[in-house]
């Protein structure tokens, strides 16, 4: 009874916390499952162009002078910001863009712009990034949809989930890269301007960009170089994430994405691929000999081979411990996914990619857990290394990968053996009530 | 000519003036206090009162201000200043902040500002520690209420109040993880003290470091703390002490 008076209240407390801002109220989500579950109240910030509403408080229409008067003693810090910018004063003789260009007008309705808002100017960044799509996963134009067609997405509360938005939402708003309301170019040329998403243990981009001989060199000089260049060759001693990643200002970044976030194994050699290899060299080339670039895009395939034959070796271990029925919890002793409604009649274990593995890093036995982290922390530690000539991150990376192949045996050997045992005694131990409540377990199944 | 002659004397009388009435130093913490009592009165009652001067170690005025006169602003409002004591450049509370938005402005802009500007009306591009937790110059424990008035020098305040309400429940969602692993170890019937007291550990652990690193996500804006440090972390953090709990039941249990 308890429990129940604590969710009821939990749950009035969230939907008070959505009735108070500005979104509606029967704000749906959006994607392949957006049926299945409401935003929060934040969402509106991340994905502007699917739910933002206007603020009401203020009324009437505006000319830019009247926005800045105003907004100069209600948040100036925006004010000196777009002052400052190429915005407000264009060098080519064009008109400034004011407030009214983005926002509109009529205060009661003002709009927050999307890429595509921006894309009325920037027409070539806006279309070369719409244009990335092509490309399929990983991809900045497809990040949101990457997001909210994720099972655990829609699984977990939508106040947890609120926190994948923040990085996702590089589709659906221009000010990631370059911070509003300045939108400077240089800033986004940085390496930095990159690293408050690409990091973390299962993209270390910006450790492993540090810590390579480009990266060295960059923290040493950086700072001194002149960033208002574009990002040609000639124009930068070193390449930073935006040359190579952005090259000459092509706002995409999976034109050249072969081994797509190393997160499966692909061929990298197929007739796409080729192509693919074809720019990584051309750029390497700026500075380097054809012969080394392309030998460096090999060594690169070499580490992903070795660490596909590890994790393959691994995934065998646990769909063995599946087989058996060793797995405790197993399938049909944990929360199923809410969404695959077959779960209740036929659990199953995901494991792999292939299987949807990526989302089953909750709800899940610790050998499942453990190979989620060497295949998401460790394997993608020395693939981004390896990427990024960072070789101590690669050999980071293959160390925490043998250790974890070790731990996992170790953990399958625990499992049979005391399995074995409790099928011969024939009493076996009941991990259900374990793993299928509590209080954050509950929640999400109730609220699904 | 003759007028900026007349500028330059009145500039160098007072100059002259303001550095007759406060001597250079350096000063020790008593002198600071005696003088700011008359001078400041706010900061120092309110500094007495934080969590600064009630430390067991208290956080002097010379501690972030250094002992002499010129430039204790300007020393105080970088960042270093903060870091050291606040678990180092390395630390969750750092590194939230400067892989969050606002720190990645300060990495590429700070060099360039100037800290005689004060902690008010958008003096800094992005906001540093001093910035939002004390505000205004305010040197008590910065509540909520006085981050968000910080955070409207740039923020409508219904974007502060819509993120911070969205803060609030993630953390909550935190806490309930928390809370789910210490009910599991709590509710296990059969375990020794030894397994009891190895997974309350575990749990005071989670509490600690990993609820911690989600907390510092959501205060600093990081998306990495609050997630593959904080929730993700969470989520494994409940795995393993479940696993733990179970690992320990089955062997004590009938086929050991």
């Amino acid at each position: 009874m308890y429990r129940a008076l604590r969710f009821a209240l939990l749950f009035l407390s969230l939907s008070v916390m959505s009735a108070l801002a500005g979104m509606k109220e029967d704000a749906q989500g959006i994607g392949l499952y957006g049926d299945l579950w409401r935003p929060e109240a934040v969402h509106e910030y991340w994905d502007p162009g699917a739910y933002h509403q206007p603020d009401t408080t203020v009324e009437g229409r505006f000319t830019p002078t009247e926005c800045v008067e105003c907004h100069e003693g209600a948040t100036p810090g925006i004010v000196k910001d777009w002052q400052a910018s190429r915005h407000a004063a264009p060098s080519d003789g064009k008109k400034p863009v004011t407030c009214n260009t983005c926002h509109g007008d009529d205060h009661g309705q003002l709009r927050f712009p999307t890429p595509a808002d921006c894309g009325t100017c920037h027409a070539d960044q806006h279309g070369q990034m719409q244009a990335e799509r092509r490309y399929g996963f990983p991809s900045h134009a497809l990040a949101m949809e990457r997001a909210v067609n994720s099972k655990h997405f829609v699984d977990k509360p939508k106040a947890e989930v609120a926190a994948c938005l923040q990085c996702h939402s590089v589709a659906t708003k221009c000010d990631s890269c370059h911070t509003r309301h300045r939108f400077d170019p240089a800033e986004a040329r940085r390496p930095e301007a990159c690293l408050t998403c690409h990091s973390g243990p299962p993209h270390p981009d910006d450790e492993a960009f540090f810590a390579s001989a480009h990266g060295k060199r960059y923290l040493a000089e950086g700072k001194d170089w002149d960033w208002s260049k574009p990002l040609r060759k000639g124009n930068y001693p070193v390449p930073t994430c935006a040359y190579c990643h952005l090259r000459d200002g092509k706002h995409q970044v999976a034109d050249k994405a072969i081994w797509k976030f190393g997160l499966r194994e692909v061929n990298p050699l197929t007739s796409e691929n080729q192509v693919k290899r074809k720019r990584w060299i051309a750029i390497c080339m700026d500075c380097h000999k054809e012969g080394e670039s392309t030998r460096w895009l090999s060594d690169m395939d070499k580490e992903r081979k070795w660490a596909w034959e590890r994790l393959y070796k691994a995934e065998d271990l646990l769909r063995d411990l599946r087989g058996d029925d060793l797995l405790t919890p197993a399938a049909g002793e944990r929360p199923p996914y809410p969404i695959d409604w077959w779960e209740k009649y036929l659990p199953h274990a995901r494991i792999g990619f292939y299987e949807g593995q990526a989302s089953a890093f909750y709800n899940v036995s610790r050998i499942e857990r453990d190979y989620f982290e060497m295949w998401y922390f460790d394997n993608l530690r020395a693939y981004k290394g390896a990427a990024h000539s960072a070789q101590s991150l690669v050999d980071e990376g293959h160390k925490g990968m043998v250790e974890a192949f070790e731990t996992l045996k170790a953990e399958a050997a625990a499992l049979e053996s005391l399995g074995r045992k409790e099928h011969a005694g024939g009493k076996a131990f009941d991990p259900k009530p374990l793993w299928t409540t509590g209080a954050y377990t509950s929640l999400n199944a109730e609220q699904n | 000519m003759r007028l900026w002659a007349a500028l330059a004397i009145v500039l160098v009388f007072v100059g002259t003036a303001a550095a007759d009435e406060v001597p250079p130093g350096p000063f020790t913490q008593a002198e600071c206090v005696a003088c700011h009592e008359q001078e400041s009165p706010d900061i120092v009652s309110a500094w007495r009162q934080g969590p600064h001067a009630r430390a067991d170690e208290p956080v002097l005025c010379t501690t972030c201000h250094g002992d002499l006169h010129a430039g204790s602003s300007e020393r105080a409002r970088p960042n270093g200043a903060c870091l050291d004591c606040h678990g180092g450049p390395k630390g969750s509370l750092a590194r939230s902040y400067l892989t969050s938005k606002h720190g990645v402005i300060a990495t590429l802009e700070a060099p360039r500002w100037d800290w005689s500007e004060p902690l008010s009306s958008a003096g800094y591009r992005a906001p540093t520690c001093a910035y939002c937790h004390m505000h205004e110059g305010g040197h008590g424990a910065g509540t909520p209420e006085d981050m968000e008035a910080a955070c409207i020098d740039c923020h409508s305040l219904r974007f502060v109040r819509t993120t911070f309400d969205a803060a609030r429940g993630a953390l909550e969602i935190g806490r309930l993880k928390v809370r789910e692993a210490r009910e599991a170890v709590v509710g296990a019937e059969g375990l020794d003290l030894a397994a009891r007291e190895a997974l309350g550990a575990k749990v005071a652990r989670m509490e600690g470091e990993t609820l911690g690193a989600l907390r510092a996500g959501l205060a600093h804006h990081s998306p990495d703390y609050q997630w593959w440090y904080g929730q993700a972390a969470l989520d494994g953090d409940l795995i393993r002490i479940k696993a733990a709990i179970m690992r320990a039941l089955r062997r004590g249990g009938p086929g050991s």
